[in-house]
């Protein structure tokens, strides 16, 4: 994705501990990606190239993202999605996160949530 | 600062032998609109010949230069510190002291670029004063040093917080707990964010309880169904759509015992800056709110700026046909040393984002996410149990009931009549309570918007019909005179 976003410390923040905890990430326009190795489903054993929104990191940790974005190659039977900040050919995906437990690190908390979520795709219709 | 950081400076500096001793540690700033509190973050004690002590202690510049220089690699300015082991009270500077604190002011302001503080501990009665040094000339005193923990200790600099009267109204109040006590919980400024049910409730009893400042927060206006649990709102209250914390202030000024009394009116919203700003200027902070985005905006003061914040609220159960199922009501006071909201299960994290992008009341969103709508059952015969509770959590927190300060997080379930201490534990990630005395580098969770600014311009723009503003006006001049033929009445 074209043009270059300054990440603030809440943001560099997020790539540091995504890559900290094994999902090494990296700024993409208005979006931070990272890859998962999905473990179920659909896309078992392939690893999957997702992200958030630079937007939805700027209180991280103390306010985890929602929107996970993924390749609209990436389907799922249920959930809410839009575009924004998505550069054509991609979705992002509502999933809700219910992390409480904070004797887990949050990247590692965030890396779960996704992996799971990327495991619960659906064969894409041909 | 916090009571551990608190202790182990105390330990430090009052000496088995009874002579004073001198030490260093950093601050962090936490700015508000008219309060900069000086946060404690970490002790740095004298290596061997780094201080000496012969009676009066005393700092070598080797120390000094070492404090500094470590202060500045993190950001943070210096603190000097001496012990007066037989002072009671607050303490003024000695000459040699001021000469002390005078000759460093410029080494360690040269090296941090920040202020110096100083602080001296009296022995006698574990009292703590401060002071900044913002050039040589002499210091600026602190108006009081706080020490947050489940007990909040608090020294007041008597001549900038003078100690208010006695009324008669308070006669039965200072009887329970002591004048000693009545002189610290009445000049705490607390702010009651959220001006419902609860928070109208909470803010009327810390007037009625003496207190000289009470600050409410909250933009909205009362409306009809409101009226159901708002305790002292009017029908014209809601009629001309009145602010609630306008109408808190009408309540608070009736119930007001003490001889001078000050409320603050914020009608802002507590998740944007210019509401975190105002926050930072109280000692203590009431969470009356129930979404997701203020009470973690809440729960990241309780320790990034050493604010106690007591929180608390109900949820209601009912069945399908509508009967009442259950309900709980939870009061929990966050304190560096217990467990934020998030630890406690009170804070789902994930749901910060969607109050956030407003997703919490979409209703297609919530529907897309096979997600409840947030409930909205209350009652007024309950919410005064939430009230209460959270006022027993500040009786313990500033009047130490027992010698203990607050208990563990508490519930009570209405369907089995019990009520539970929580066990729950701080998170060692816990972004929130590893972020204490963070103070200003806390993470930003506020964020400037215009929605609840569109909110108040419109009401203040809104014209009434004229019989409401001849009733609103005629109440008005009902209550100011009152005011003025009855006044409050100063002990006899």
């Amino acid at each position: 994705m074209s043009g270059t976003v300054v990440l603030t410390g809440a943001a560099q923040q997020f790539v540091d501990d995504m890559t900290a905890v094994g999902a090494p990430a990296r700024a993409d326009g208005h979006r931070i990606l990272y890859d998962v190795m999905a473990v179920h489903g659909a896309l078992a054993g392939q690893v999957v190239t997702t992200g958030v929104s630079v937007s939805e990191v700027q209180s991280w940790p103390a306010v985890p993202p929602h929107w996970i974005h993924l390749p609209d190659s990436v389907t799922f039977t249920l959930t809410n999605m839009d575009d924004t900040d998505c550069p054509p050919g991609w979705k992002r995906h509502s999933r809700e996160f219910n992390y409480t437990d904070t004797s887990v690190p949050p990247a590692l908390a965030w890396l779960r949530h996704v992996r799971g979520f990327v495991s619960t795709a659906i064969p894409t219709a041909a | 600062m916090t009571g551990e950081v608190e202790a182990t400076m105390r330990d430090h500096l009052l000496r088995d032998d009874g002579q004073e001793d001198v030490l260093i540690a950093t601050y962090a700033r936490s700015t508000g609109n008219e309060r900069t509190t000086a946060l404690i973050k970490s002790v740095i004690f004298p290596r061997e010949g780094e201080r000496h002590v012969h009676g009066n202690a005393s700092f070598t510049s080797g120390y000094v230069l070492r404090a500094s220089t470590q202060a500045r690699a993190l950001g943070h300015g210096v603190v000097l510190l001496h012990s007066h082991p037989r002072g009671r009270g607050w303490q003024q500077l000695s000459n040699m002291d001021k000469e002390t604190e005078s000759e460093y002011e410029r080494v360690a302001r040269g090296i941090t670029k920040m202020p110096l503080l100083g602080m001296t501990l009296g022995g006698r009665d574990i009292s703590w004063s401060a002071r900044f040094w913002f050039d040589r000339s002499g210091p600026t005193w602190a108006e009081s040093v706080r020490s947050v923990s489940p007990k909040l200790a608090v020294t007041w600099n008597d001549e900038l917080r003078r100690i208010p009267r006695v009324t008669r109204s308070q006669q039965r109040t200072v009887s329970s707990w002591g004048e000693r006590t009545q002189a610290s919980i009445s000049r705490l400024r607390v702010l009651v964010v959220g001006s419902g049910s609860v928070g109208l409730d909470v803010a009327q009893r810390l007037a009625a309880t003496g207190l000289a400042t009470v600050g409410v927060m909250d933009y909205d206006a009362v409306e009809t169904v409101n009226l159901d649990r708002m305790i002292g709102a009017t029908r014209l209250d809601a009629a001309l759509g009145r602010s609630k914390v306008k109408v808190a202030a009408r309540l608070m000024k009736s119930s007001a015992t003490a001889e001078s009394f000050q409320v603050r009116l914020h009608e802002l919203s507590i998740t944007d800056p210019v509401g975190l700003s105002a926050a930072l200027d109280y000692d203590v902070i009431f969470s009356c709110v129930d979404g997701p985005w203020p009470r973690a905006v809440l729960n990241a003061i309780a320790y990034a700026d050493l604010i106690p914040v007591i929180d608390g609220g109900i949820a209601l159960d009912t069945f399908p046909d509508g009967r009442m199922r259950n309900g709980i009501w939870r009061a929990h006071t966050l304190v560096p040393g217990s467990p934020c909201m998030v630890c406690l299960g009170q804070l789902v994290m994930g749901d910060i984002s969607l109050d956030k992008g407003g997703l919490l009341d979409d209703p297609e969103y919530i529907a897309g996410a096979h997600r409840d709508a947030p409930s909205r059952q209350n009652v007024a015969a309950l919410s005064a149990s939430v009230s209460g509770a959270l006022l027993a959590q500040f009786v313990s927190l500033t009047a130490h009931p027992g010698g203990r300060g607050i208990p563990a997080p508490l519930r009570y379930i209405l369907s089995t009549h019990s009520l539970e201490h929580s066990s729950a534990k701080s998170g060692l990630h816990c972004p929130y309570e590893n972020a204490t005395a963070s103070g200003d580098a806390r993470t930003p969770i506020a964020e400037h918007r215009e929605d609840w600014r569109t909110v108040v311009h419109e009401r203040a723009t809104k014209r009434s019909p004229f019989r409401l503003r001849a009733l609103a006006a005629a109440e008005d001049f009902l209550q100011h005179t009152a005011s003025r033929i009855i006044p409050v009445a100063p002990r006899g």
